[in-house]
């Protein structure tokens, strides 16, 4: 008996030319069909947004990695827009297993609604496809997030990408879970050990604002890896198991931002308070 | 007690000129001092994003606010980032609350994570400050984006007030990090208000447009679904909103970490991988 290879979607928010989609693309070759969709710009920070600046048009090109030829689709979107494009208008089906990533630079802690990488994500989890966001941590005193760096080795993280993967088509998703949020350090190696952590509350990035002039001349919003005191990352957390151990580190998220308390008794509070 | 005026930073994502932006301005102006800043275009649909396309630049111009004028800026950027320049060059110290609104258009269940007003508000709860996301349902599609003067947000400024003011006064649960406020289309003064949980059913459905092939443009717009009242859970936003008519208060996390056992998670993860 012939089993029908899995369907896999891959897509990212740094660009169909990123050395670290490619990366995945090479190792999921391994796990079944893989069709890369992704924004044809950098999107980085870009979130779930939906931008109208996006003109939606799509280019087919041929990828190439580990040897292999893929299909790719380059689209003039944010990335979760690149993910609607894939499901209505490319893809012939809903896919089995959607990837995001390989993301040059982690995502931790209370910014991963910042992330292209997460937006993504979240917009699979939303059309109920399991789905892995996967980031690649940079050296700190050297992150460049934008421009491709041909110098990052994704091959660790890429052998952690179809581990995981390999995990999830065979058995789903757990209950409760949408989305596997994987973060890898910049030092790994396929032998580093990985854990299951909580998001940090701490902010991953600090904002800073780079202006050459005054408030008329032209700014960017940057974000530069938070300084971490000893003992400041909570145990457990992701940015602890990447920043401060140096493992992999595996995060389960849901979509639903609720706040986890009780919501009568909140209700009580609040009205006491007026 | 702290003494001297609250600070309060104001922002929005349908931009400046919003009529919505005006009359949380002056309803705010009753509990502390008020600091304007909102993108200079409309933001809707931006969430919590920091594209590297944005400007950057900050104007300061005076609005007019029923015979009062006001000193304000408008931001080129998305609503996080007009918190962010705001945070950052602005404001002399850090506001006791960041208030976003008032959006033209509710913003219930998974539209949270697009929504530039809940953005906004997220990015402040990131930094450590209290913040309300406000938002008014609107029954006509074609006004979600118009910042129409049609609109009266009176009634919406009040309760946008009366949240901010129990904000200010009382510490809250560490992990109410955002109150996401939806108020009806057609509330008084005296519609009850509820605390409510994000509806999980898909409220909003994305819709694809295209006249031509690949090469031609492709706009992706949304639609309200049918809401069929009877699957509703009676605690969600969308219920609260749609179905009872009451104000929805929704209290948001940033901590999206799956309601799972971890260890459990990490041994099944072991066992089976």
């Amino acid at each position: 008996m012939v089993q029908k290879p899995y369907r896999i979607l891959l897509t990212n928010d740094d660009g169909i030319d990123s050395p670290g989609l490619l990366a995945a693309a090479g190792a999921l070759s391994a796990l079944g069909e893989v069709t890369v969709v992704a924004p044809r710009r950098q999107q980085t920070s870009s979130g779930r947004s939906f931008s109208r600046d996006s003109d939606g048009i799509i280019e087919k090109c041929t990828l190439t990695a580990n040897g292999r030829q893929f299909n790719g689709y380059a689209v003039g979107a944010t990335p979760a827009q690149v993910v609607i494009h894939a499901l209505q208008e490319i893809l012939p089906g809903k896919p089995d297993l959607a990837v995001s990533g390989i993301n040059f630079g982690e995502n931790a802690g209370n910014c991963v609604t910042i992330s292209g990488t997460m937006g993504a994500a979240f917009e699979l989890a939303s059309a109920g496809i399991s789905c892995i966001a996967a980031s690649l941590q940079l050296p700190p005193e050297t992150a460049n997030y934008y421009d491709h760096d041909q110098g990052i080795d994704f091959s660790s993280a890429a052998h952690f990408v179809a581990f995981f993967s390999r995990y999830l088509l065979e058995k789903g998703l757990p209950e409760g879970v949408d989305i596997l949020k994987i973060e890898v350090p910049f030092r790994a190696t396929p032998e580093t050990n990985w854990r299951v952590t909580r998001l940090s509350r701490l902010r991953c990035f600090d904002a800073q604002v780079k202006r050459s002039g005054g408030w008329d001349s032209p700014a960017r919003v940057d974000g530069k890896p938070m300084h971490l005191e000893p003992g400041q990352a909570e145990p457990g957390s992701d940015l602890q198991a990447i920043r401060v151990e140096g493992i992999v580190s595996v995060t389960p998220l849901n979509i639903d931002m609720t706040a986890r308390i009780d919501l009568q008794s909140f209700e009580q509070s609040m009205r006491t308070g007026e | 007690m702290k003494s001297g005026k609250f600070q309060i930073l104001l922002t929005n994502d349908d931009g400046i000129d919003s009529p919505g932006l005006w009359a949380a301005a002056e309803a705010l102006s009753e509990l502390g001092y008020v600091t304007v800043a909102a993108p200079q275009e409309q933001q809707s649909g931006t969430g919590r994003s920091f594209p590297i396309t944005s400007k950057g630049t900050i104007k300061e111009q005076t609005l007019n606010i029923h015979g009062q004028e006001w000193a304000v800026y408008a931001v080129g950027g998305t609503p996080a980032q007009t918190v962010q320049h705001s945070l950052l060059e602005i404001i002399p110290q850090k506001p006791d609350l960041v208030v976003s609104g008032i959006n033209y258009g509710e913003n219930i269940g998974e539209i949270v994570h697009f929504s530039g007003t809940v953005g906004a508000a997220l990015e402040a709860a990131s930094a450590g400050i209290p913040a309300i996301a406000v938002s008014q349902q609107l029954i006509d599609p074609d006004m979600y984006l118009s910042n129409s003067p049609e609109i009266d947000f009176s009634v919406t400024a009040q309760f946008t007030k009366r949240f901010a003011s129990m904000l200010l006064k009382k510490q809250f649960p560490r992990e109410a990090e955002v109150l996401n406020i939806n108020v009806p289309s057609n509330a008084t003064l005296e519609t009850e208000w509820h605390i409510t949980r994000l509806s999980l059913h898909r409220v909003y459905q994305p819709v694809l447009r295209r006249k031509g092939g690949w090469e031609e443009k492709g706009e992706i717009g949304g639609e309200f679904t049918v809401i069929d009242f009877a699957t509703l859970p009676k605690d969600t936003d969308a219920y609260t909103l749609y179905s009872t008519h009451k104000v929805s208060v929704t209290p948001l996390t940033l901590d999206l970490t799956a309601r799972v056992d971890l260890q459990q998670l990490e041994s099944d993860l072991r066992r089976k991988a």
